[in-house]
């Protein structure tokens, strides 16, 4: 019986292992402003946004805002279950009444899914041929690809009709899981082939969730824990394991190796093979967690059922503070015994221990001196000497010496137990100056009246040479070789309020102030100050990590500084800067954001304990990734005259002058971190830098601009794609180049208008009439003609006298005839056609209407024309009635059976020959006949020449220049 | 006796209109209910199911042209066969229709068995080309000018670079059957291959649309 319970108290403490800690949630539910708190799904599209499906809208986050869509944005319903961006960009949303679309600005139905309009959308998957699955609760499954679909359902084999999870194993199968197992189907035979239950060794058959990791294993959440199918093998996850609740809703890989697990009593973590789980008493804002996806940079995003999102950025920072038992949260000082418990010594609420992540606490009822605790000092003994603001308490072996261990204390306000190499006990006080103690009897006193520049002392340091350094509010001192050695700013020293001290690995002195730091190397101080890019000013603590980055804790952030970059360095490409200082805020997991005086120690791990007003932060850096991706940054609002106007391309008036943009460099991680560059093109070419998101122009002039941001994340990384907007600012009617252009025309008209008047007004009307003739021939006449044609055709077919028919037709023909002449004539005329190419068109069109009816075949040879070539009207149409003469003397008087034309074109001329192969030229009768002398005179005028040869037929031959 | 096939025409000349709408329902394999002036009421009416197999179209239209009211219709309703009809003889503006996805054109005063006969050719699954088009056919397909992204992925294969030849030359689909030593229906298939090879463009259009639902 005793063993029983031992069993099941074992059980029980296994199930509910937890550890108290807190971690970094970040929360964000409806008092950020999210549509409401029950999520359903939450997803990153590859611009950068989260995307949070809640059962009453959905939201588009950027971290500083929620956009929110309902049904009045198109969606089909107000409960949004699942949200996909698909392989070609679309975002798609499964509601509980269908599946819509993203156009931009609105959704809509997908088109071709009409057939899902009404169902519970609970899934949504798209395979590797861009086929889309669309799972529902209740109502089976849908395939969609292409313009077809199948639908899988209880009626033709599925299992049951409530699907939780899609995904695909190979390229022709799918697993699906639902209420009642796992199925797997066929693409290609559209098929369920084989369904999965208990009986197969699934731990429950109320599936929820399916996943297929990288490495290839299959994870399939039941309400009875998690199968794993792994190299051919089963093996379950559950809570004997140490997962946290039966019921799992989801996972989702970490992308580290590890997998977050989703359940309804709260959050465990696998990865090594071991399980960490976390619930509302870690920090976690509610323990069903329906939702989980992980972002871009790795963060993890947690949906809960009531409580919003959770965004845990990492778990490298741990939390201890009142919620996990301390008695205060003002911490100030750190130790760590053998056996790896670390003490906390705090301003008010004593002494606390963590171990295991629990907190126990030691207070004046434990004898401790005063529960304003300043300073900790662990010795070689194992004995954590306590100074508080009221004398000096002892603990050994867990038990606290009563009374005050060093009664003769200048001032009992101790700020730092220093024990040195030979022994001796340097007692730093806040107002006493220092006190030096051997086998506990003090030895001596140093204070402002005896070398001492200031009787307030923060803290105390051994240097590796052995001499004492002592930070005091009148600058800095030096014990060394029995002497005092003062540094103040008269000795270069950045502040004379000196808080902290540090050595770091190659012997530098950091000596930390209220006004920038002053680092101690070769008997020279250097400075490092706000004009140096140091971030914040003071220098609570200074401490270093085991790769050589220096951490400042100040009263607004803690600060990491790369000592290996000797100055911020922006890449001329843009694509990594070099950043010496990075600052990290509450935003990327710190408790709070002002630390404690020298409230920071390195434990055995190399990790760091620091105190602030909030609470202890465990930062275990070491598990600190940097993000190598850029921040994507987009365009979201514009303003003009401060009213937000929609983000489009804009002409604005002359006197719109007043405008103003907002932008977003999405990064969940550390938002505030992120830099921007931007410039107005056409104003300035110079990029300036903010870290606002928002840039104003006012009295802009008027001009064409294109305004430009980018971003830059804290760890240097640019965004790959720049965001640009273009617009114009319109003159003012007095100064728009028509205008302008409009007065010195009209002014060149006017004095040229009277001399002009008679002969100008004569030559455009003639041209205009002639246009206008040839148009009016070609559209009124033309479709006349055309219109009788038709009739005559129609004629011809509803009577049958053959007689009759025969008159008809010819008419019809005639009538056709007409209209193609016309046609002709018109082209010649009206400047409406008017390329090279159009020419060659119609020689080519006329030869073979002329010539093959009579038996001859026409050939053409066109060289080196530029068809999109512009002619001038004269030389178009004297060239083509030369080779209407010509190729018509060809077709009647030759005898020709084929005439050859050959047209080449080179810069410096033209040659177009009309060849054929008949009788020749009546030497006698015709030479110079009307033919001849009309085509000679038509040269004449396009300054061409034109000659004939009479051998082989005949040849008329026209040369001219540059066409 | 089978139903009869469905002609459209839209042509803004009434009479012109009247007199092939008439002459089409004189023949006893088709029918013209639908005869509009602007392409707006002929989709009016393919959107309530009433499918036209083939539809004439006049290119200079008030409204939407007829080049674009083909492109849309093409769009729409893939399947429907399109003959441009003009008074123009501006062939580049016919090409280009032809390239958009029209299966042929005639000119205005083409005569009414003519008409009869093209459009009797588009039905049986051929498509009329008239030498001037052939003409354009050969250097649209040989043009070493035209940019790589105008040109088409495929060139034309022999047969049909012999067929558009033949038809440059102004034979008949008959005299290039004979010639060729093949049937007249095949002489039909390849220059409907031909088409589609000018489609080509067009159709890749209509596909980048439906992917963004906008169809």
């Amino acid at each position: 019986m005793p063993r029983l319970v031992l069993f099941l108290l074992v059980t029980i403490f296994a199930a509910n292992s937890a550890s108290a800690q807190g971690l970094p949630f970040n929360n964000f539910s409806i008092q950020s402003g999210m549509s409401q708190s029950v999520v359903n799904h939450i997803m990153q599209d590859d611009s950068g946004y989260i995307w949070i499906a809640t059962e009453f809208g959905l939201n588009r986050f950027n971290m500083f805002h929620f956009e929110q869509f309902y049904e009045t944005n198109g969606l089909s319903h107000n409960g949004v279950e699942v949200v996909l961006q698909r392989r070609d960009g679309t975002i798609i949303a499964g509601t509980e009444a269908g599946l819509d679309y993203f156009d931009g600005t609105l959704f809509r139905p997908v088109p071709g899914t009409r057939i899902l309009e009404g169902d519970q959308v609970s899934v949504l998957f798209e395979d590797n041929r861009q086929g889309l699955w669309v799972g529902t609760d209740g109502n089976g499954l849908y395939y969609f690809s292409d313009d077809s679909f199948q639908y899988f359902g209880v009626s033709n084999g599925l299992s049951d009709d409530i699907i939780r999870g899609v995904i695909q194993l190979d390229d022709d199968r799918i697993a699906v899981a639902t209420r009642n197992g796992v199925n797997i189907v066929s693409i290609s035979q559209r098929q369920v082939i084989q369904i999965y239950r208990e009986a197969d060794g699934l731990s429950e058959n109320r599936t929820r969730d399916i996943m297929k990791r990288e490495d290839g294993s299959i994870w399939i959440a039941t309400r009875e824990g998690i199968t794993i199918l792994e190299n051919g093998a089963l093996r379950y996850l559950g809570v004997r394991e140490g997962l946290i609740h039966p019921r799992v809703n989801k996972f989702i890989e970490d992308g580290r190796g590890g997998v977050w697990i989703a359940t309804e009593g709260g959050i465990s973590h696998y990865t090594n093979n071991r399980l960490h789980s976390y619930t509302d008493t870690n920090g976690l804002s509610n323990n069903i967690v329906t939702a989980l996806a992980r972002d871009h940079e790795n963060n993890i995003w947690f949906g809960t059922y009531g409580g919003g999102a959770d965004l845990l950025v990492s778990e490298k920072i741990q939390h201890y503070s009142v919620q996990q038992g301390m008695l205060s949260n003002l911490a100030t000082s750190f130790a760590q015994d053998r056996s790896g418990r670390v003490w906390v010594g705090t301003y008010g609420g004593g002494l606390s221990q963590i171990s295991g992540g629990r907190v126990s606490n030691f207070t004046t009822a434990q004898n401790l001196i005063d529960n304003r605790v300043y300073t900790l000092t662990m010795d070689r003994q194992q004995r954590l000497w306590i100074g508080t603001r009221n004398g000096v308490s002892l603990m050994e072996n867990g038990r606290i010496y009563p009374g005050n261990q060093f009664p003769d204390l200048p001032d009992p306000k101790v700020r730092q137990i220093l024990i040195d190499r030979l022994g001796d006990f340097w007692i730093a006080t806040y107002g006493g100056g220092i006190a030096r103690y051997r086998g506990g009897r003090q030895i001596a006193l140093y204070n402002s009246s005896n070398g001492l520049p200031n009787d307030i002392v923060m803290s105390l340091l051994e240097d590796r040479d052995g001499a004492i350094w002592a930070a005091t509010y009148g600058g800095v001192v030096r014990f060394i070789d029995g002497r005092i050695d003062t540094y103040t700013t008269q000795n270069g020293l950045v502040n004379n309020n000196v808080i902290s001290l540090f050595e770091d690995g190659i012997g530098q002195i950091w000596i930390g102030t209220i006004g920038g730091i002053s680092i101690f190397v070769g008997g020279q101080l250097r400075s490092l100050t706000t004009a140096d890019g140091l971030p914040q000013p003071v220098a609570y603590f200074i401490i270093e990590d085991d790769e050589g980055n220096v951490w400042i804790g100040t009263n607004n952030g803690l600060i990491r500084y790369n000592t290996s970059i000797l100055e911020d360095i922006t890449d001329p490409d843009r694509v990594r800067d070099d950043v010496r200082f990075k600052l990290y805020t509450t935003e990327m997991g710190l408790i709070s954001n002002e630390n404690n005086s020298n409230a920071v120690f390195k434990d055995r791990e190399g990790a760091f304990w620091i105190g602030t007003i909030g609470g202890v932060n465990h930062f275990r850096w070491q598990l600190d990734r940097e993000v190598p991706a850029g921040p994507p940054v987009h365009i979201e609002g514009m303003s003009l005259f401060g009213e937000s106007i929609p983000v489009m391309e804009y002409e604005f008036r002359h006197d719109e002058n007043f405008i103003g943009f907002t932008f977003t460099g999405l990064s969940f991680s550390n938002p505030s971190g992120v830099i921007y560059e931007y410039r107005l093109r056409g104003i300035d070419q110079n990029w300036q830098r903010t870290t606002q998101r928002t840039v104003r122009y006012t009295t802009l002039p008027d001009g064409e601009y294109r305004f430009e941001v980018r971003a830059r994340n804290s760890d240097g990384f640019w965004s790959p794609q720049r965001a640009t907007i273009t617009f114009t600012i319109l003159p003012p009617f007095w100064k728009t180049w028509w205008f302008i252009v409009l007065m010195v025309i009209a002014l060149i008209l006017l004095s040229g208008f009277l001399y002009n008047y008679y002969r100008i007004a004569k030559l455009v009307d003639l041209e205009r009439i002639r246009i206008r003739i040839a148009s009016d021939l070609h559209d009124d006449v033309g479709a006349s003609l055309t219109e009788l044609a038709l009739q005559a055709d129609f004629l011809q077919a509803i009577q049958k006298d053959p007689k009759t028919g025969a008159s008809l037709k010819q008419m019809g023909e005639m009538s056709r005839k007409i209209v193609t002449t016309m046609d002709d004539i018109v082209w010649s005329i009206d400047a409406r056609n008017d390329t090279l190419g159009d020419l060659l068109d119609r020689m080519q069109d006329y030869a073979t209407n002329v010539l093959l009816p009579g038996g001859i075949e026409p050939i053409f040879n066109f060289t080196g024309a530029d068809t999109d070539k512009v002619l001038p009207l004269d030389l178009r149409q004297n060239l083509y009635l030369i080779f209407k003469e010509a190729v018509n003397n060809a077709a009647k008087h030759s005898g020709a059976n084929s005439v050859e034309i050959i047209f080449d074109i080179k810069p410096i001329g033209y040659t177009l020959q009309i060849k054929d192969n008949g009788k020749g030229f009546p030497e006698k009768t015709r030479s110079g006949g009307h033919g001849l002398k009309n085509m000679k005179m038509r040269a004449e005028r396009i300054k061409a020449s034109l000659d004939y040869i009479n051998e082989n037929g005949l040849t008329i031959r026209i040369k001219g220049k540059g066409l | 006796m089978a139903e009869k096939r469905q002609i459209a025409i839209v042509e803004d000349n009434v009479k012109i209109r009247d007199l092939i709408q008439q002459f089409m329902n004189m023949q006893d394999d088709m029918e013209c209910r639908n005869a509009f002036s602007s392409v707006e009421s002929l989709l009016g009416v393919m959107r309530e199911g009433d499918m036209p197999e083939i539809v004439l179209m006049d290119i200079d239209l008030e409204g939407m042209s007829g080049i674009d009211g083909m492109k849309l219709i093409k769009s729409k309703y893939p399947d429907v066969e399109i003959i441009m009809l003009t008074v123009y003889h501006d062939s580049h503006k016919i090409f280009n229709s032809l390239r958009s996805g029209a299966s042929g054109y005639l000119l205005k005063h083409t005569s009414l068995p003519e008409i009869k006969d093209a459009i009797d050719v588009v039905l049986q699954g051929g498509a009329p080309m008239s030498p001037q088009i052939a003409r354009k056919v050969i250097t649209h397909f040989s043009d070493g000018a035209a940019t790589d992204e105008e040109k088409p992925d495929s060139g034309l294969t022999m047969r049909e670079q012999e067929i558009v030849v033949g038809l440059v030359d102004g034979l008949s689909y008959k005299m290039i059957a004979d010639r060729m030593d093949i049937s007249i229906d095949t002489v039909r298939a390849h220059i409907r291959n031909i088409y589609k090879k000018l489609h080509v463009n067009s159709k890749a259009e209509v596909i980048a649309k439906s992917l963004r639902g906008e169809i």
